[in-house]
């Protein structure tokens, strides 16, 4: 034994897997925030929320299928008043918002709160891939969870057609792409405000709380504007309707008149509400990565 | 009184940040905004009903509801969130005085921005013309929904880690939504029950019709308000006790 | 297992029980009663029938992280209710009677204080609950103990670790309490930070509070204490001063290094002695294992001279903390 030092064979031996490099860090912080969205892995209460949230869009579109078998059985011939996409979006629009405000905090909140983000900078990852991941996972469980209740209902409706499924699926396909951007203006326009609160708030509760007062806030702000007012501060308060921009964009899609929307009252076209929807989107971007880049 | 006072103080204090102070702030002049832009259209028995209106929606069913929940959600549950509980119980005050204390600090907390909103809305609408006796009434009612929401939130916040998202949830789907499309239920909305008291309390001659078709089936009332805040401050308090008294949940 | 012997103050009667009088677990005048306490979530025993008792003094609680040490201070403060066994605070039971808060203080392992406030608000805090005295001379006076009246009016948010740590210990001494019960209470701080802090505890044991220092750094608690009491898997395994636990473990021996100017010499002479069991030859001396310690060292002089070297040094290396706890979580294996 050397006077020096001595090593000691613990019985220590390199990793000889594969190195999965910066898109398998990529891929775990996603799938992780899916879990952690969704309470998978975790203790059972972890997925009461998530789940009955989820099951609470699904239940309204298999009530509505149901409904309309009941009402006239495999004879449909169009949607009627319970099977219209356009005005499915009302009805899980808010459950949509308050999903968006239960997942957002909960993936960017805990990690800054207890100080882990260090752990994520000692690994092959940067700032903008950790909020790619995390936004992505977003952007995934939101559309899944408009787009889920939507073909049960698309399905549903279509499955009674008097022509049969096919039939049915013909006749209310040109409803599909309206349906996929709509869906893709709500999980946008609701996610990206929720994505800009939670980068900022200290709490997953804060986080959530001020989301959703923010939403209102702005809805009702907006929903007070007087029908035709001409006034520049309507205007410029309009395009701030954070809540009601999807809806418009749902009516621009399927050509719907919206004169209640904030827009309309102050005769500004519903594109509008697109715009909002991407600037708030951008700017969420920028804030995110301009935050997190010294905290990665 | 040290203890109880000292654990009211410094709750006022966690819950009456900056931060807080300037984002609730703005949600409770949020109603007053409202009926700036009502005013700018109407005078009279016009802006009567917009302020009715707004009384009811958002400043009962969605300002102080959602101000309530994120305090008084936070009041006790970040203390247990925090592991600074163990700071709080091991001192020579019982588990009731604390959860009173909680209570009490949350409910003036929220009374506080109440107050803001109902003297925001006072202004505008003594601008606008309007008669500033009803005011009253209206800050009474909401201060009976601040002190029930705060009971409830601050119970709700020492069970469960996500109480913010369990209480949107019950306001907004059980409350504004379901209870809504049943008048039945009225009783359990805690809104309604501070709106029928200020109706009760309303001058003689205030058109309140559209105050009056909000609380569902229940009498405008402040003595059934007040029996409502009494019993659900009694059993919640009581059931935050327990809850505190379990010494292996602390 | 530790055999009873006279060394480490346990007689065993014929029966195997122990009289408590003698059990260096327990003190004449104790402050704090633990008697035949377990402790168990659903399947996990954190705690099994441990008794013990703490008096005037600087205990410190020992074991290794997961080992119950702090299942057992809660327990004592009534943090914890006991699955069976009882705990006794000044004669009280501390969950049914809170006056018995009053005369304690507790500096828990998390890191718990409110970021909002800053030191002076929070020792303030700390003494309005407590009933006592929260005059601003009060708050400085136990601020000044702990070196933190510089950083008194920032918020605790923006402190260090260590920084947090003293601002709980000044928080847990502010009522000036008679018994302080400390759960890693030198996590975080600097070495000037822990020589300060190990002073103000040695000076609060001196003044006659009971001190009751849990931790897992033995070094540390060997510099507080020479009394401890030993976790391991929830199991009571040692108490007492260090040293006399280490002669009640005779079935190891006792390794001592001998510094003499021939090694050889002495070795050969060394063998001769019944109590040494093994002798290792090194470069600057002997390393020596002897069942009895006191017996090699009473019989060294004579036979060093018998050999005629010269002895310099006679140092024993594992009656260390260290060391014991080593040697006590082998037996436990």
């Amino acid at each position: 034994m050397s006077s020096e030092g001595t090593v000691y064979d613990l019985g220590y031996t390199p990793y000889e897997g594969p190195r999965l490099g910066r898109s398998g860090a990529i891929r775990a912080i996603f799938v992780d925030s899916i879990r952690r969205s969704l309470g998978l892995r975790r203790k059972p209460w972890a997925k009461v929320l998530p789940w009955a949230l989820v099951g609470a869009a699904i239940a309204p579109a298999a009530f509505f299928v149901t409904f309309t078998f009941m009402v006239s059985g495999f004879s449909v011939e169009d949607a009627g008043a319970f099977g219209s996409p356009d005005q499915f979006f009302d009805y899980i629009g808010t459950l949509e918002m308050l999903f968006v405000a239960l997942i957002t905090p909960t993936l960017l909140v805990p990690d800054r709160q207890h100080g882990v983000l260090s752990i994520y900078a000692s690994r092959p990852v940067y700032s903008s891939d950790y909020l790619l991941a995390r936004a992505g996972a977003v952007l995934l469980l939101a559309t899944l969870f408009m787009l889920i209740p939507h073909a049960v209902l698309f399905f549903g409706i279509s499955a009674l057609n008097v022509g049969g499924l096919w039939a049915g699926l013909k006749f209310n396909a040109d409803q599909i792409p309206e349906i996929l951007i709509t869906t893709v203006a709500y999980v946008v326009g609701y996610g990206a405000p929720a994505f800009l609160v939670s980068l900022y708030a200290k709490r997953v509760a804060i986080g959530t709380g001020v989301y959703v007062a923010v939403m209102f806030m702005t809805g009702a702000l907006a929903d007070a504007i007087p029908l035709a007012s001409g006034l520049l501060a309507f205007k410029v308060l309009a395009p701030m309707s954070l809540f009601f921009h999807p809806m418009t964009v749902r009516d621009w899609l399927f050509d719907l008149e919206g004169s209640g929307m904030p827009l309309a009252r102050v005769d500004l076209p519903q594109w509008v509400a697109a715009i909002s929807i991407v600037v708030v989107a951008v700017v969420s971007a920028g804030l995110a990565l301009k935050r997190y880049r010294s905290e990665i | 009184m040290m203890p109880f006072l000292a654990i009211v103080r410094v709750t006022l204090q966690q819950l009456l940040g900056l931060k807080k102070v300037v984002g609730f702030g703005l949600l409770s002049l949020t109603p007053a905004m409202l009926l700036l832009f009502a005013a700018r259209a109407r005078t009279g028995a016009g802006l009567d009903t917009d302020l009715g209106g707004l009384i009811v929606s958002p400043f009962f069913s969605i300002v102080l509801p959602i101000t309530a929940l994120i305090l008084a959600g936070s009041a006790l549950g970040d203390e247990r969130r925090d592991k600074t509980l163990s700071f709080l119980v091991l001192r020579p005050i019982s588990r009731l005085q604390i959860v009173v204390a909680k209570t009490l600090a949350a409910s003036t907390a929220s009374i506080v921005f109440a107050l803001v909103g109902t003297v925001a809305l006072a202004v505008v609408y003594a601008m606008g013309g309007g008669r500033l006796n009803v005011m009253g009434s209206i800050f009474a009612g909401a201060a009976i929904v601040c002190v029930v929401y705060s009971a409830l939130f601050v119970l709700l916040g020492n069970i469960s880690s996500r109480p913010t998202v369990i209480g949107l949830v019950y306001i907004l789907f059980i409350e504004n939504a379901l209870v809504s499309e049943l008048p039945r239920l009225a009783p359990v909305s805690p809104w309604r029950i501070g709106l029928a008291a200020a109706l009760d309390m309303t001058p003689q001659d205030y058109p309140a019709r559209a105050l009056l078709g909000a609380i569902g089936e229940l009498t405008p009332s402040l003595w059934n308000a007040l029996l409502a805040t009494t019993a659900v401050l009694v059993v919640t308090i009581a059931l935050g006790t327990a809850l505190l008294r379990k010494t292996d949940s602390v | 297992m530790i055999e009873p012997t006279a060394a480490s103050g346990i007689e065993a009667n014929g029966q195997g029980s122990v009289d408590a009088r003698l059990d260096p677990a327990f003190v004449a005048a104790p402050t704090v009663e633990v008697e035949a306490v377990s402790k168990w979530f659903g399947t996990k025993v954190a705690v099994s029938d441990v008794s013990c008792s703490f008096g005037p003094g600087i205990t410190g609680v020992l074991g290794p992280n997961g080992a119950g040490k702090t299942t057992l201070l809660r327990m004592i403060t009534g943090l914890l209710k006991t699955s069976e066994g009882s705990v006794s605070v000044f004669g009280m039971n501390p969950m049914t009677e809170n006056s018995v808060y009053a005369r304690i203080g507790l500096v828990p392992e998390d890191d718990a204080a409110y970021g909002f406030l800053t030191a002076r608000q929070f020792v303030r805090y700390a003494a309005e609950l407590s009933r006592c005295d929260a005059s601003k001379t009060s708050v400085e006076h136990a601020l000044g103990k702990v070196n933190l009246m510089p950083a008194a009016d920032r918020r605790i948010a923006e402190y260090s670790k260590g920084m947090r740590q003293r601002a709980k210990v000044a928080a847990a001494l502010v009522n000036d309490p008679e018994l302080l019960l400390l759960d890693e209470p030198l996590n975080g701080a600097d070495p000037t930070q822990r020589g300060v802090l190990i002073s103000l505890f040695h000076e609060l044991a001196d003044a006659g509070r009971t001190i009751i220092v849990s931790s897992h750094v033995l070094a540390e608690v060997e510099r507080m204490t020479n009394r401890v009491i030993a976790i391991l898997d929830g199991k009571l395994a040692a108490a007492g001063e260090i040293r006399a636990i280490r002669q009640a473990m005779s079935h190891i021996p006792h390794r001592v290094r001998i510094e003499v100017d021939r090694p050889r010499e002495l070795a050969k002479a060394l063998m001769d002695i019944p109590a040494v069991v093994a002798v290792h030859v090194r470069k600057d001396g002997l390393e020596v294992e002897t069942e009895d310690l006191s017996e090699l060292g009473s019989r060294l002089p004579k036979t060093a001279l018998g050999a005629s070297v010269r002895v310099t040094r006679f140092e024993p290396v594992d009656a260390s903390l260290e060391s014991v706890f080593r040697h006590l979580l082998k037996i436990r294996q």
